[in-house]
């Protein structure tokens, strides 16, 4: 079935139309949102949430962009939206933090025992340094990156869902590696 | 290519989008260069995170927990319609009383209205039965004057 015979289907409630949708789409959606929030339940809702408002608002969808254009940019707005969430609960919860310093000593401890499996947790370091340095990329230039490296997509792709253009794309991307490249270089060569 | 220059083209030299040239440039030193051996190493390794997170697997029940929460947002959202029709029903009930109330007032209003018209009605009857009667008394006397100065004329 075309994107647009499926548009219609799903237009009239068809159920049959809407999970063929999904499971064609699914996998598409849950990369593009494991790349902003790197946690994979967080991305499963995420997704989830993505795929109700596009049964809800369905027919706001204009043919004049492909379907996968807009499902990457509903995913990108609702990850993103995640993400300042987020943002927001751990900076209140660093201020409760500083008020409770017993538990976050605790919290310490029981960090260095665990630290048994050496690899693993060097694998886990090396990800989170990764996700901070990501995260802390000017929005447009984090939205390039995690398209072009998770998603693969294209610089026209890429345009087309940023709505913008492509020497804008490169631009984006190319100031988004030499920050990246910055960050990292810089925190290892303190470690 | 010394480790200032490396270290601004690093990135680009393990995703191997430098021209061919700086590519065997940046090669040579690293080959040469401890530090800068040990840097591309790091950054190599913790670029790979990517390949890693990539692969997230599809959930199996994935569409049957999307279908569930659809249902429930209907409901949800049938539920709020029919609370929200009922909370405006509710409101019309004292709405409606305050317009029986306003209407009964106007009527008593209205009523007494017009008791109060008659009286006036009454009371500029009377004033004009007594001004007539007035007129009456003073015609006759401007009767009476020229009655006199007819016959004080006719004397002279």
């Amino acid at each position: 079935m075309s994107d647009k015979d499926l548009v219609e289907k799903i237009l009239q409630k068809n159920e049959q139309a809407f999970r063929q949708f999904v499971e064609q789409y699914q996998s598409l959606v849950l990369k593009t949102c494991n790349g902003f929030v790197h946690d994979a339940d967080d991305a499963q809702d995420i997704a989830q949430d993505v795929f109700i408002e596009v049964y809800q608002s369905i027919e706001s969808f204009r043919n004049d962009a492909k379907l996968s254009t807009w499902l990457y940019r509903i995913a990108v707005n609702k990850s993103l939206n995640h993400l300042r969430k987020n943002r927001r609960k751990q900076w209140i919860q660093s201020i409760e933090n500083i008020f409770s310093n017993g538990d976050s000593n605790a919290n310490n401890v029981q960090a260095s025992e665990s630290a048994g499996a050496d690899f693993h947790l060097e694998s886990n370091e090396r990800a989170k340094i990764l996700h901070e340095a990501i995260n802390s990329l000017p929005k447009m230039q984090h939205t390039a990156f995690i398209l072009n490296k998770y998603e693969e997509l294209s610089y026209k792709e890429i345009a087309d869902v940023m709505q913008t253009s492509i020497p804008s794309v490169e631009s984006l991307l190319h100031r988004a590696k030499l920050n990246l490249q910055k960050k990292l270089i810089n925190y290892y060569k303190i470690f | 290519m010394n480790c200032k220059d490396l270290n601004k083209i690093l990135l680009f030299y393990i995703q191997g989008e430098l021209a061919p040239e700086t590519q065997t440039e940046a090669e040579r030193h690293i080959s040469s260069c401890n530090a800068c051996q040990a840097l591309f190493n790091e950054l190599s390794q913790t670029l790979d995170v990517i390949t890693t997170e990539k692969n997230i697997p599809d959930s199996p029940f994935f569409y049957t927990r999307l279908k569930q929460r659809i249902e429930s947002i209907k409901d949800e959202q049938s539920e709020a319609i029919f609370s929200s029709t009922f909370f405006k029903s509710w409101h019309l009930i004292p709405l409606s009383l305050l317009i029986i109330i306003g209407i009964t007032f106007g009527i008593l209003l209205g009523n007494s209205a017009s008791t109060v018209k008659s009286s006036s009605a009454i009371l500029s009857e009377r004033s004009s039965a007594l001004k007539a009667s007035a007129d009456e008394y003073f015609l006759n006397d401007i009767n009476q004057d020229t009655f006199y100065a007819y016959f004080q004329n006719d004397k002279k």
